[in-house]
């Protein structure tokens, strides 16, 4: 396995898995209890989501703060991996509204190409948000007012987008 | 008949112990038995070399290594008991970029998280059932990444299946939803 460009080989390595597991499937009852299981587990997720947050304020603070174009671009950077584990992580243990306003502040950071007040805004009532579902316990997807709540911050962080096209 | 999960060996690689549980209890209801976990990508190159295990499972967003990295000494290392091993690349990133920079540094699979039952067990399925070939063109050796994915996905939203399952919002919760959602009317204006 040479590192230098050459011609592609194309090599079909032997199929250890299928090997094992052999012909069939798997017992949908197994999905459906596994699913159960991510539903109802007793995993307290709130110190984890707590630390995520503090570090997702630290990372905020610092574009805020930021001298310089790279100092900002590493923060932003920062910023967005403490997010991605929130959206990631929260669904997963039942606070879906957090993970879904994660989601929508992943999308807004990852897009955003230069971070002005504006943009500052936009990310900061998403964080507060999640400040605040954590700091009430608010687990579930938040029912209809929860979908209201993501579908005005999804709103929000269009309006960005139609004022600042360039972004 | 189903699968016979009993004799694969999976190591899973997370370093936020809540998902490690999480995943390998997955698994475990999924009937599989010898799992192994990690909490970093240096025990997990450890339990590489000692296990061997048919499938990896691993975090993206990970210190002092992340998961890019660990797939990379996976598929490099020479001390890698099976380079060719499959790697599952979980994680909260979904834009087509961060897909495609896992897929040049060798992952097999990406998992969204967050991710149900049955996304899991079909990544699973998928490696078992259509293999990667794999390709080396000195610059990269990995599995091929030129499977073509249909992505038209048109059936019951989330939301909707799931709302028997939310959680009752109580009259408090409703008032702090409302009011965040006024601050967030009033943005960029």
């Amino acid at each position: 396995m040479s590192r230098q460009a050459k011609k592609p080989r194309f090599i079909k390595p032997p199929n250890r898995l299928k090997a094992k597991v052999g012909l069939g499937g798997i017992d949908e009852r197994l999905l459906d209890k596994a699913q159960t299981y991510i539903k109802t587990v007793e995993i307290n997720f709130k110190p984890t989501a707590k630390q995520l947050l503090d570090d997702a304020i630290a990372n905020f603070k610092k574009i805020a703060s930021a001298k310089t174009q790279n100092d900002k671009n590493n923060a932003q950077n920062n910023l967005a991996n403490s997010i991605m584990q929130i959206k990631a992580n929260a669904g997963m243990f039942g606070y879906q509204l957090m993970g879904e306003i994660a989601a929508s502040a992943l999308h807004f950071i990852e897009n955003c190409a230069n971070v002005n007040q504006d943009a500052l805004n936009v990310i900061d009532v998403h964080i507060k948000s999640m400040q605040l579902i954590l700091a009430n316990n608010l687990k579930g997807d938040g029912g209809q007012e929860g979908y209201a709540l993501v579908k005005e911050l999804e709103k929000a962080c269009s309006r960005y987008y139609k004022k600042y096209p360039e972004d | 008949m189903p699968y016979d999960l009993s004799t694969a060996k999976i190591l899973i690689v997370d370093d936020m112990v809540p998902m490690l549980t999480l995943t390998k209890s997955i698994l475990s209801i999924f009937g599989f038995k010898h799992l192994y976990t990690a909490q970093g990508a240096d025990e997990a190159i450890k339990i590489l070399i000692d296990k061997d295990p048919d499938l990896v499972i691993t975090d993206w967003m990970m210190k002092p290594k992340n998961g890019l990295e660990f797939t990379r000494e996976i598929r490099k290392n020479p001390k890698s008991p099976n380079p060719f091993v499959p790697v599952v690349m979980m994680t909260g990133f979904s834009s087509k970029l961060r897909v495609e920079e896992a897929r040049d540094c060798g992952i097999t699979e990406f998992l969204v998280k967050p991710f149900t039952s049955r996304d899991l067990f079909s990544r699973i399925s998928q490696i078992i059932e259509k293999p990667r070939q794999f390709v080396d063109t000195g610059e990269f050796f990995g599995p091929d990444r030129r499977r073509k994915r249909i992505n038209d996905y048109d059936g019951p939203q989330k939301r909707d299946a799931d709302s028997k399952d939310v959680a009752p919002t109580n009259k408090s919760a409703v008032d702090i939803l409302r009011k965040l959602r006024d601050e967030a009317k009033n943005l960029s204006d």
